[in-house]
């Protein structure tokens, strides 16, 4: 394509052809900007009333999150640690730091995979946005979420402990980042074991 | 006052509604014939099309555990996932279609995004190979959506967005193509009609594509400055303290220690942040603000490419930045990179030449002759022009490196004019500055002069054949080749050289070499006693 068009239109037809695609345009790009505004926008009467246009014509091709570290950048550490039961005995293996597994893969690396990075942070943290906290899911999608988990801890542990893997229990280890206004009882370790999951 | 007077004189209102009509119309005629943004959506495809084919090649050992059939989100995950969506129709079979391949399909595919990637990014076949690469794009991103993260997410947004752009219109493998096929006189029948109307319809949708990226872009960092302005953290100044210490974020742990140690920088750099996204969507209209709000925001996304381990994520967000520069920086960019483009100053002389005398003389535009009696003043290379191998390095020299040089053979050259024997120009080749009193140079000494007016790279391969030790050992194998040039393949007898062939090359010498260095400016400055050249027309 030519950077300009040198030929006039000269026919009537063809003017009526250009002028109908540049409303068309004008309005898929109306609607569609109209749509991420208001997709991205906080909860009002806008979004509440079309929600459902909004969505069929975000999802899927047009999703998106900006919210990384918004309103407030996450302050916390989470170590995702787990321990494996093995058949045949119920041998119980001991607690095993995949996130230090992660953190080490990351380490000195200047272009650091998705998996280390993204693996077992996101699984946790759309695995804790899903369930309560008896670990009963709250969301449709609650299953989904748990086995997703599961499978990247096993797929972890797999090569780790000796044997078949009869049952798996997480923990997760949270630590407030030190910072301006938190003592030192709340930037204390706190441990939320799970419970034990058959594989 | 003035409201009155407008009111009561209507020519004032007719001529300024003939102005506003006039206005739409070419408008209107803009947005239906030009290309906007052209070269920025050419640094988009570019951009996005090598990150993702070096996405690819960084995860290939875990392809299989990301996105294969192995993968932790299990295609059994992927189809009760995607049952609890509102996806449907051919949309839901595609973003499943990896999920469900075995593990040989899922290799070519896996290679095919990556062919894709390769010929989206030079450019070939971009209509089609563009929407391809949107297609394998949404595809592998949704095979795995918690693996994710913002960086896969504008990748994916952008890749749509550019497959209703003409974004191989500039620097690609088409637009060379198109370059050298000959101009087809245009068809007047309806066809011709329907050709031009269907130009003027892609460029319409790419322009809308245009104004749907930047929108994009500027949502991205407008929602992401708007919700950091509500966050506590964020407005006492304390935030990229945090994300300085989270482990995921951390490749450097000792740089990122230091930093975080850093109150005074960490709240300045957190401000900063926050009023460059939040203010984006209106600074893009501030041609004085733009540039340096795009400058921030591309040293905040070095920032976390290095502190955060974020490389992938930052660079598509600086590639986005690209479509808010305008065309002609992209262009004169592009130039800058060309080099003073020899072929195109030749063109340039060539058409002045024509200009002037009226006449193009029987259409042989022969380098030397097109540069002659031109006003551009520009330093000359004297070589053999009876040594074919010479020659052909010559011609090699303007096709690679493209210098602002004129190359004259010394037989077409009055050599006593330009101080010049015969025993130096059949030695070696020989620099003659546009200075009348700058010393003549010769061999190695004159190439790295040719080179430091050439484009990239070769400038600085030029300054560095004149800094010792570099240039004793350029000029140790000048001399070798020289001396053996009539051995080596091109040559001619009449390449060898005369029995004795003392060189009187000044090369070495550092002071000198560096004082050319300013090269052009000085050189075009002093021009006014430039070079003569004697008998040059050539009776053929």
């Amino acid at each position: 394509m030519s950077e300009s068009s040198t030929a006039p239109l000269t026919r009537r037809w063809s003017r009526a052809l250009v002028a109908g695609t540049v409303l068309a345009v004008l309005a898929v790009v109306g609607v569609h900007l109209s749509a991420t505004f208001f997709y991205n926008a906080p909860t009002n009467p806008v979004s509440q009333r079309y929600a459902k246009q909004i969505q069929w014509w975000m999802d899927p091709l047009f999703t998106q999150n900006w919210r990384l570290f918004a309103p407030n950048p996450i302050s916390e550490n989470v170590r995702v640690q787990a321990r494996a039961s093995l058949a045949p005995d119920g041998n119980v293996t001991g607690w095993i730091d995949l996130t230090a597994q992660d953190e080490a893969a990351v380490h000195g690396d200047p272009v650091p995979g998705h998996i280390a990075e993204n693996g077992l942070r996101n699984a946790w943290f759309e695995w804790a946005g899903t369930h309560d906290d008896n670990g009963d899911p709250t969301t449709a999608n609650g299953d989904v979420m748990q086995q997703y988990l599961l499978n990247l801890v096993i797929d972890r542990l797999r090569g780790q402990v000796g044997g078949t893997i009869n049952s798996v229990q997480i923990r997760a280890v949270t630590t407030l980042i030190p910072g301006p206004g938190r003592t030192a009882a709340q930037t204390a370790p706190q441990t939320r074991t799970l419970s034990w999951w058959t594989v | 006052m003035d409201g009155v007077s407008e009111h009561v004189n209507g020519t004032v209102n007719v001529g300024r509604l003939t102005r506003a009509l006039w206005w739409c119309a070419d408008r209107y005629e803009t947005v239906t014939t030009r290309l906007i943004a052209a070269r920025g959506l050419a640094v988009l495809r570019i951009g996005y099309g090598s990150l993702w084919v070096l996405f690819l090649l960084r995860e290939w050992g875990e392809r299989d555990a990301m996105w294969g059939p192995g993968a932790a989100w299990s295609p059994a995950l992927e189809r009760q996932y995607a049952d609890a969506t509102s996806w449907s129709g051919v949309l839901r079979a595609w973003m499943t279609a990896v999920a469900g391949s075995t593990p040989t399909e899922f290799n070519l595919f896996y290679v095919g995004a990556i062919a894709v990637g390769v010929a989206f990014t030079l450019g070939w076949r971009t209509r089609v190979v563009s929407i391809l690469f949107a297609a394998m794009v949404v595809a592998l991103e949704n095979r795995s959506p918690m693996l994710t993260d913002g960086g896969d997410n504008v990748l994916t947004l952008m890749s749509v967005y550019l497959a209703f752009t003409a974004c191989g219109a500039h620097w690609s493998l088409d637009a060379r193509r198109r370059a050298a096929k000959p101009p087809k006189p245009p068809r007047t029948d309806w066809r011709g009609e329907l050709a031009e109307a269907w130009r003027r319809m892609l460029t319409v949708a790419s322009n809308g594509a245009v104004l749907v990226v930047a929108a994009q872009i500027c949502v991205i960092y407008g929602t992401a400055g708007f919700l950091k302005v509500q966050g506590s953290m964020w407005q006492d100044g304390s935030a990229l303290g945090y994300v300085l210490q989270l482990n995921w974020f951390h490749p450097w742990p000792g740089l990122s220690a230091w930093l975080a140690g850093h109150a005074i920088t960490i709240a300045i750099a957190g401000y900063m942040t926050v009023f460059v996204q939040a203010g984006f969507p209106f600074i893009v209209f501030a041609p004085r603000l733009k540039y340096p709000a795009i400058a921030v925001l591309v040293v905040m996304h070095l920032s976390i490419a290095v502190l955060l381990g974020l490389p992938f994520f930052s660079a598509i967000m600086i590639v986005g930045d690209a479509v808010f520069l305008p065309d002609r920086f992209w262009a004169a960019a592009a130039q800058r990179l060309a080099g003073p483009a020899y072929a195109q100053s030749v063109h340039s002389a060539a058409r002045d030449r024509v200009a002037r005398d009226g006449v193009a003389k029987d259409g042989v535009a022969k380098d030397e002759a097109a540069m002659d009696g031109v006003a551009t003043v520009r330093p000359t290379l004297v070589f053999d022009g009876d040594c074919a191998f010479c020659t052909a390095s010559v011609d090699r020299l303007k096709r690679w490196c493209r210098p602002a040089v004129r190359f004259v053979p010394w037989q077409r050259l009055e050599l006593a004019a330009h101080g010049l024997t015969e025993a130096q120009v059949t030695s070696a080749v020989q620099w003659l500055a546009v200075a009348d009193d700058a010393p003549v140079r010769s061999g190695a000494a004159a190439v790295a002069r040719v080179l430091l007016r050439s484009r990239w790279p070769w400038r600085p391969v030029g300054a560095l054949m004149l800094v010792p030790p570099l240039s004793w050992l350029a000029a140790l194998a000048y001399r070798i080749v020289a001396a053996n040039r009539y051995r080596l393949p091109g040559s001619t007898p009449a390449c060898a050289r005369p029995a004795e062939s003392p060189t009187p090359d000044p090369d070495g010498n550092l002071a000198q070499g560096l004082g050319d260095l300013g090269g052009g400016a000085d050189d075009a400055g002093t021009g006014a006693g430039r070079v003569e050249f004697a008998e040059r027309d050539h009776a053929d």
